[in-house]
């Protein structure tokens, strides 16, 4: 099976997985083994690609990553085969999912601490929760990972920044 | 000493002695039982093309070869793995599916449809007993679908696997 890897105009990764040559010829109904590899390759190109791709390349799926955490990451920006992960966007990708989650937690506190202000209780613990919430985000916002690629311990590093554990 | 043999075989052997009642056929042709139940049997009058199918003319006439594409018959289809690595399990006049990003297939057709008007038909399972998916189409051209998967929560994410079904005019 064929693979290609495509690089789209903003700077995103596609990967398109094609079927055998047989089943193209069955269905464009043509004997079987009667198409070139050649013909093959180039049906593949004419009905995978999409005609705004900024390049593509056949790529071996073994190189392609099955772990797809970082999945909107993918990009082609280093020499060799390789799909490279954008620690920048494994950033940004990580600090969205955690702000989403922050941001569902302080609604609920939000409510709380209305309830409790109505009441006329001390607000000084769930004043605390709601600063800790909006620091949760600081220490991954803080990592610097400009222009850098593929780095496993900044990537484990950004998983554990962006653990839900860091808002508990 | 030899005993004479005297052989009166008829040609062509009729139906009746286990024949068919004819000296030459139609290469490739399709064989028919004769207008009676003795009669000699018939060839249809075409060996039809690559993809065409044997359709009945009712009792007392040849079948004939026909075009298979009526606009209720599937055109296309496709199964496929979205999380983990990403693979076809198997499919029908579809080219290759490209995966765009978390949640975001395109399925790109060998065939092409005659207008974009025609129906498509997606089912996912995200085995999730819990949290089901909302698929969305993308975009649509006459030779490919792109479809994102989300959650009920409208985040988009990878589903175990996709099915699709494609049913049109070419």
């Amino acid at each position: 099976m064929k693979s290609f890897l495509i690089k789209n105009t903003d700077k995103t990764v596609s990967v398109a997985y094609c079927v055998s040559k047989n089943k193209i010829e069955e269905g464009l109904k043509v004997p079987t083994d009667s198409m070139s590899d050649e013909d093959y390759n180039n049906f593949l190109i004419k009905k995978t690609i999409p005609s705004d791709a900024v390049s593509y390349r056949e790529i071996n799926t073994e190189l392609i990553p099955a772990d797809r955490e970082f999945r909107n990451a993918w990009c082609d920006a280093l020499p060799g085969q390789q799909i490279d992960i954008d620690l920048e966007k494994a950033k940004a990708l990580k600090l969205d999912e955690l702000r989403a989650e922050r941001n569902k937690r302080l609604s609920f506190l939000d409510s709380e601490y209305l309830q409790k202000m109505e009441a006329g209780e001390d607000l000084t613990q769930i004043k605390a929760k709601r600063q800790k919430l909006r620091d949760a985000t600081n220490a991954l916002k803080a990592l610097d990972v400009a222009s850098q690629y593929n780095d496993k311990a900044k990537l484990d590093l950004i998983k554990q920044l962006s653990n839900d554990k860091v808002l508990d | 000493m030899s005993q004479g043999f005297t052989s009166s075989i008829p040609v062509p052997l009729p139906v009746g002695q286990g024949g068919t009642g004819k000296t030459s056929a139609t290469a490739y042709a399709v064989q028919c039982a004769g207008t009676t139940s003795g009669g000699a049997q018939q060839s249809i009058a075409s060996v039809g093309t690559s993809g065409q199918v044997l359709t009945s003319n009712g009792a007392g006439t040849l079948p004939t070869f026909e075009d298979a594409a009526g606009d209720g018959v599937i055109k296309a289809w496709v199964a496929f793995t979205g999380q983990g690595t990403v693979a076809i399990d198997d499919s029908f006049n579809v080219t290759s599916i490209t995966d765009n990003d978390t949640g975001n297939y395109t399925i790109n057709l060998t065939i092409t449809f005659a207008t974009t008007d025609y129906c498509f038909v997606v089912g996912v399972n995200r085995n999730d007993a819990t949290d089901g998916s909302i698929n969305n189409l993308y975009s649509k051209t006459t030779s490919s679908v792109r479809v994102s998967t989300q959650s009920p929560a409208t985040t988009v994410v990878d589903v175990l696997t996709v099915s699709a079904a494609f049913l049109g005019a070419l």
